[in-house]
């Protein structure tokens, strides 16, 4: 089964304008190539990760103004930080994705437009994806899969945390919990979670 | 030992103050800072449970048009070679102090400052030095004749801090902290002094 980085590299082509033809390269060696300020390796980074980060962004944020921001000011922190990272040698997916997230959440708190509608009811605003591949869809299926044989209470923490942009403080009140229990929900949860997805063959990346 | 709060940090459900406190944990505590990259794994994961969805074809311009206007950050090495023992441990503790922190947000992880702007759709970067670049949307249209021009204000005086019709600008002079950043239109050319209407205002804390 492909990996994360595999199946955003499968689906993506070349847009117009772009110099060169990076598709080949990892996304570690795009990243080197952006840490030189290659701004055409820039554009191959959004080509790959664009569309995960903005349906991201837009699940939490809520507003596509909004989320366009959270993408920018994410990929602007890739531009600028790329060379920091690959001295970390973590994985190049996560690493923007958190940058996102970090930003979405950043933009929902300050905006309080967050809302926390779960992920199975989220109608989603434009139909606009509709080129994906069988196997991209599949490979959202098993993170959801793995998402539903988690504990309802681990779920429904993790979900609302994520998705919703609420802090454990907050959670812990709307949830009627003690600050405790949340944070063992979500840490018990995020490790079953971890487990789930490598059986399921969603693996960390040896580079 | 992992401690919970790991697993709120990996999904961002930290406040602020406690997000800069687990960071400091985790300089202290190897076993929180190795299990991070399998939580953040997880964590990153859930987005690829959202429908991926194609931005607006602006977007993409918009992600390497701000670039073109930053310099990337050098690549910082962990262990310094060809140095002395002391020497090492010196720099060590510099790095630490000036080290990017690249797993941070996008603010605090390039030394940014964000802030909105009043009077306009428009975000403010200023980098801990006060390097600064405006990014505005939805400015009223110029007419002939006439630029945008970037003021810093500082106490009571207005510096110019340069010129431009686009929607991104690296302003001229440096934003110290407190100080408000301005746009107003003026003739071509510039002022020395706003003249014109304020259509943008952005402070800094």
């Amino acid at each position: 089964m492909p990996n994360v980085t595999d199946f955003i590299r499968g689906e993506t082509q070349s847009q117009p304008g772009s110099r060169r033809d990076l598709g080949h390269l990892s996304d570690e060696a795009v990243l080197a190539l952006v840490s030189r300020g290659d701004e055409t390796a820039l554009g191959e980074v959004y080509d790959r990760y664009g569309r995960v980060a903005y349906g991201l962004a837009l699940r939490i944020v809520r507003d596509r103004s909004l989320a366009e921001d959270a993408v920018q000011e994410a990929f602007l922190a890739v531009w600028r930080s790329a060379g920091s990272f690959l001295a970390e040698h973590g994985k190049p997916s996560t690493w923007i994705l958190t940058l996102v997230h970090r930003r979405a959440v950043d933009l929902v708190r300050r905006e309080e437009r967050r809302r926390a509608d779960p992920i199975d009811e989220l109608s989603h605003p434009t139909g606009e994806a509709t080129d994906e591949e069988a196997w991209l869809r599949a490979q959202r299926q098993v993170v959801q899969e793995a998402l539903r044989k988690l504990p309802p209470d681990q779920r429904e923490a993790i979900e609302l945390a994520y998705y919703g942009g609420f802090t454990q403080s907050e959670l812990a009140e709307r949830l009627g919990q003690p600050l405790g229990t949340i944070k063992s929900r979500m840490f018990a949860g995020l490790r079953r979670l971890r487990e789930l997805l490598a059986d399921a063959g969603l693996e960390l990346d040896a580079s | 030992m992992v401690h919970e709060e790991a697993a709120a940090f990996a999904l961002d459900a930290l406040d602020r103050e406690e997000t800069e406190a687990f960071e400091q944990h985790l300089a202290a505590c190897p076993d929180c800072d190795a299990a991070l990259e399998e939580l953040r794994f997880a964590a990153a994961a859930l987005a690829f449970a959202v429908e991926p969805l194609v931005p607006s074809g602006s977007l993409r311009p918009r992600v390497l048009d701000t670039s073109a206007q930053v310099i990337p950050l050098p690549r910082r090495r962990r262990h310094p070679r060809l140095l002395g023992a002391a020497m090492v441990a010196a720099a060590a503790c510099a790095v630490v102090v000036a080290a990017v922190r690249p797993w941070e947000t996008a603010d605090s992880q390039v030394g940014f400052r964000r802030y909105d702007a009043k009077g306009a759709n428009a975000t403010l970067l200023v980098s801990r030095s006060g390097e600064a670049v405006l990014a505005a949307r939805n400015l009223p249209p110029l007419t002939a004749g006439t630029v945008y021009e970037l003021w810093v204000i500082a106490g009571d005086r207005a510096h110019p801090a340069g010129l431009f019709r686009g929607p991104i600008a690296t302003l001229t002079s440096p934003v110290p902290r407190g100080a408000t950043v301005a746009v107003s239109v003026e003739p071509t050319g510039g002022s020395s002094r706003p003249t014109g209407p304020l259509v943008l205002r952005a402070e800094t804390t």
